[in-house]
């Protein structure tokens, strides 16, 4: 009785067409049991921002995501700051909208850029990259693989200043530094300084060098021959647009009668959400609406695997090199030196070894924490 | 016709920067006319030495500006004062080293075409000199005929006069016409045709309705006060006896300087991109700028920093300048900035160096070529919360060996609100960096020096727009920086700084920064060198010790 009422309820029944019924699977509804399960669950965020000082990167972000993120900052001053070391703070908010909660984690820079010698000064945004990766990896291959808290970083928003020509050599730097470890999404900061004409040119500029040199930024995939025209039209645009040049602002003006975000000038009013004004828009839904869980995606199956292998890769040279006499797998004598059958043999046995010496290693750490 | 007379006089009266205050607000349509001249820009070589023709470009800007030049000038409050101060009656025994500069201020207030203003400011400007009460211009000009002593004084100045007067007319032309026999200018002489035949008394009404008129004597419509300090300082009859001529010693510094020209050298200094070479460009309204004369088809950040220096030769309404832009391209571009001010102080201390060997040279020129600097324009990118590390560590070391003002750079990218917090949090790390910019406080000469600087000193550092567009605003044409959302005007000081900026830099103070840089910071130069040699210092000046320590790079 009972399961008769449950195989009811799960499937949408016609009990008219029975011959339908009969053909009906109903695997159709898994996306729905997806998505309610996620929603259920809540997703988690963490997106990195990147630049000098005084690019407006804290705006942008209270602006991206309506809060007020940085509320009790401290700025120092140039006395200050003249001694100060790149940092990294991490800052949490909790957001919810129609019943779907985001954990959202913007992992700030501050001190990025500012020193007089900026030499290797993205090196602690590196380290911090590498130790949540590794941190991952250390949970994924734990015992206890329930409750893996995700922190590794989706998306880096790096913030390129408008004042220069295009690229400077230590926007240059940085981005090659990480362009293999996280998804990094170039802007152009205070686009509000810039005509038209200059926009174009200075976009142009950047996407130019960001070839030259070889920098990997983020790419929007491709859209699906089966979408529809208006999608891809939007797809289109959206690559054409970037580097996105982008102004922030969360104080409301009046402008053309309605209440909007933006900054009020003498001349006139910018508006924030204006698309013939910046490309604010377009960020917020590539990055919010259309595109996170695709950043997520790459970063969990391009990035951290390209850590993975390279971690385990010193991991196994290392240890190859100083046990190169013993194996804690004996290597079985060959009755067929058949060549195809003793390539799997060498590659399962490799396998063998690897997974003996991560289970070593988690003992060891095991011991060392105790 | 009368705009015709209007365009000669104009051309041919030697005048400073400052003119345009005084251009005829009430004749919009020659101004108009010559708008429309394209600036002549003919290309150039590096560093070949060029005529710009300013004088369009300036009447353009006058014509936008309303404001009679006597009146406080809203827009740069010290330029009005220092206006006000010639116009009302300055003492002429107060500092010396104004002299040059109220020569030149004063010759400049003097082109007027509109009549009444030119009569009063006669008036004016002979209360100035001769302590007699301003009510009666008219009276006072009849009056200067009719008695003797007067007479022979305006003889005696004559001479000086028309030579330099050359092409010009005056309206004095009647009181010159009295010794006509002394007056040897053919100018003058072409003016005395026109009115030798009316008899004298009748002149003077002529003048004053031909002043009125413009259409009588066209040729009198020229500056009327530019002949008053040497022409009609006589003032009523009672004051004239104890009259005796030396301030016109302004008019002979005046001709002198206009024919020896002046020399301005500029550095300018910030990261690439924020505006430098556009910022120059607008400040002369000519193309100065390394970029303009070296094309480069795509900007590159140089390896190291370079200093490059352009020359051109510049003129405006007679006066000439050979203005020197220094640029210093990679500034601060590169990863590691450490010690990139190093460059540079050494390019600043080889042009004292170089002036140090010409002076004590034994057979030296009588001019010696002046390639210091005299003003560094320092940019900062706007930010909006503060300095930046290097520009600290820049700006503290340069400031004591050149004249840095500070600009905040591309400031269209700040609200009010948050320019001026930034402008706040800017003078206070300054002052608590122990940063003295121009103008520096410790060389106000006077009071009124320090009141004129401490309303400067409230402003710096000015934030500026540059833009060599022009753009229609309003039905006018104007420099500006055209978005989506509205223009950018940047001659109007309700949108940037940039007239401030100017005014500070070319039609107020830059005699001041000149001057500076000569008696002060050459000074400490030169005594550190030749303490160094141990050379026998004439005088000691007693320069405090700390003074000297200070330069120890």
């Amino acid at each position: 009785m009972t399961t008769n009422i449950r195989y009811k309820s799960r499937i949408p029944v016609k009990t008219e067409d029975s011959a339908e019924e009969k053909q009906y699977v109903g695997f159709a509804t898994l996306p729905n049991q997806v998505h309610r399960k996620s929603v259920k669950k809540g997703f988690d965020f963490t997106l990195m921002v990147a630049g000098e000082s005084g690019m407006g990167k804290s705006t942008l972000v209270n602006s991206l995501f309506l809060t007020d993120l940085y509320k009790d900052r401290k700025l120092l001053n140039a006395e200050e700051r003249i001694n100060q070391t790149v940092e990294i703070i991490k800052h949490t908010v909790d957001i919810e909208e129609k019943g779907v909660k985001l954990k959202l984690t913007i992992v700030d820079t501050p001190g990025f850029g500012d020193a007089v010698n900026n030499n290797e000064c993205w090196k602690p945004i590196t380290d911090y990259i590498d130790q949540q990766f590794e941190q991952y990896f250390r949970d994924e291959s734990g015992l206890n693989r329930k409750n893996i808290q995700d922190n590794r970083v989706h998306c880096c928003l790096y913030f390129i200043p408008p004042f220069g020509h295009g690229l400077r050599p230590v926007d240059v730097e940085f981005m090659k530094a990480l362009h293999e470890k996280v998804n990094i999404i170039p802007l152009i900061a205070k686009a509000d300084c810039l005509t038209p004409n200059e926009i174009k040119k200075l976009k142009d500029r950047i996407r130019e060098e960001i070839d030259k040199f070889g920098i990997k930024v983020y790419q929007f995939p491709e859209c699906d021959s089966d979408e529809d025209e208006e999608f891809k039209q939007l797809d289109k645009e959206l690559k054409e647009c970037t580097p996105f040049a982008v102004i922030g602002s969360n104080t409301v003006v009046e402008a053309r009668g309605q209440r909007v975000r933006g900054r009020l000038y003498p001349w006139g009013i910018v508006e924030v959400e204006n698309q013939s004004h910046c490309d604010f828009v377009k960020l917020r839904n590539m990055l919010i609406r259309s595109h996170m869980h695709d950043l997520k995606d790459v970063t969990c199956d391009v990035h951290y695997e390209n850590y993975r292998a390279q971690c385990i890769q010193e991991m196994t040279s290392k240890l190859a090199q100083d046990n190169r006499m013993e194996s804690p797998i004996p290597i079985l004598p060959l009755s067929t030196p058949d060549a195809e059958t003793e390539k799997l043999i060498k590659m399962k046995d490799e396998e063998l070894k690897r997974m003996q010496e991560m289970l070593n290693k988690m003992q060891q750490q095991m011991h060392d924490k105790d | 016709m009368l705009s015709c007379y209007v365009k000669r006089v104009k051309s041919a009266l030697k005048r400073s920067f400052e003119v345009e205050e005084t251009d005829s607000s009430t004749h919009p349509s020659p101004l108009s006319r010559r708008n429309t001249n394209p600036l002549r820009s003919s290309t150039s070589s590096t560093s070949s030495q060029r005529s710009y023709d300013l004088s369009s470009r300036n009447s353009d800007y006058s014509s936008s500006r309303s404001s009679p030049s006597e009146s406080s000038n809203p827009r740069s409050p010290k330029a009005g004062m220092s206006r006000i101060e010639l116009s009302g009656g300055r003492n002429p025994d107060t500092a010396s080293s104004r002299r040059t500069e109220m020569s030149i201020e004063v010759s400049s207030k003097q082109i007027d075409n509109s009549p009444s203003p030119g009569i009063a400011r006669f008036g004016l400007k002979r209360p100035e000199v001769s302590l007699s009460n301003r009510s009666t211009p008219l009276d006072k000009l009849s009056m200067t005929r009719i008695p003797e002593p007067p007479q022979r004084r305006a003889e005696s100045t004559s001479p000086i006069i028309s030579p330099v007067e050359g092409a010009s007319r005056r309206p004095e032309m009647p009181v010159f016409r009295q010794p006509e026999g002394l007056v040897p200018s053919s100018a003058v002489e072409n003016n005395n045709h026109h009115l030798p035949p009316a008899p004298r008394p009748e002149v003077i009404p002529s003048y004053s309705s031909s002043a009125m008129s413009e259409a009588v004597a066209p040729d009198a419509m020229v500056s009327p006060a530019v002949g008053v300090p040497y022409g009609e300082k006589a003032g009523g009859p009672v004051l004239d006896f104890s009259y005796v001529g030396i301030d016109a010693i302004l008019e002979q510094m005046r001709r002198k300087a206009m024919k020896q020209g002046f020399e301005l050298n500029i550095m300018v200094v910030g990261q690439s991109g924020l505006g430098k070479s556009t910022l120059m460009n607008t400040l002369f309204k000519s193309k100065v700028s390394r970029k303009s004369v070296l094309a480069t088809a795509q900007e590159k950040i140089p390896k190291t920093i370079e200093i490059k220096s352009i020359s051109h030769d510049i003129e405006e309404k007679g006066v000439r300048m050979k203005l020197t832009v220094i640029d210093t391209p990679g500034f601060g571009d590169q990863i590691n900035n450490e010690n990139c001010w190093q460059p540079i102080m050494k390019f600043i201390n080889d042009q004292y160096e170089a002036y140090l060997q010409e002076e004590i040279n034994i057979n030296r020129k009588k001019r010696i070529p002046d390639s210091r600097v005299h003003c560094c324009i320092y940019f900062i990118p706007p930010t909006g919360h503060c300095l930046r590390p290097l520009d600290v560590e820049f700006m503290r070391r340069l400031s004591k060996v050149v004249n840095i003002v500070p600009v905040i750079a591309k400031a269209d990218t700040l609200t009010l609100e948050e320019r001026d917090f930034f402008k706040k949090k800017i003078r206070e790390e300054l002052r608590a960096n122990g940063i003295d910019v121009y103008p520096q406080k410790e060389f106000d000469e006077d009071a009124e020096d320090r009141m004129i600087n401490e309303k400067i000193r409230e402003m710096i550092p000015f934030a500026v727009v540059g833009s060599d567009q022009e753009y229609q605003v309003n039905g006018r044409r104007l420099l500006g920086r055209k978005t989506k959302w509205g223009t950018i005007e940047v001659e109007n000081i309700a949108h940037c700084e940039f007239a401030y900026l100017r005014d500070l830099l070319i039609r107020t103070h830059m005699q001041n920064i000149k001057d500076i840089t000569s008696s002060i910071h050459y000074e400490m130069y030169r005594v550190r060198r030749l303490n160094e040699n141990n050379t026998v210092v004439a005088h000691a000046n007693g320069i405090p010790e700390h003074h000297l320590s200070a330069h120890e790079m």
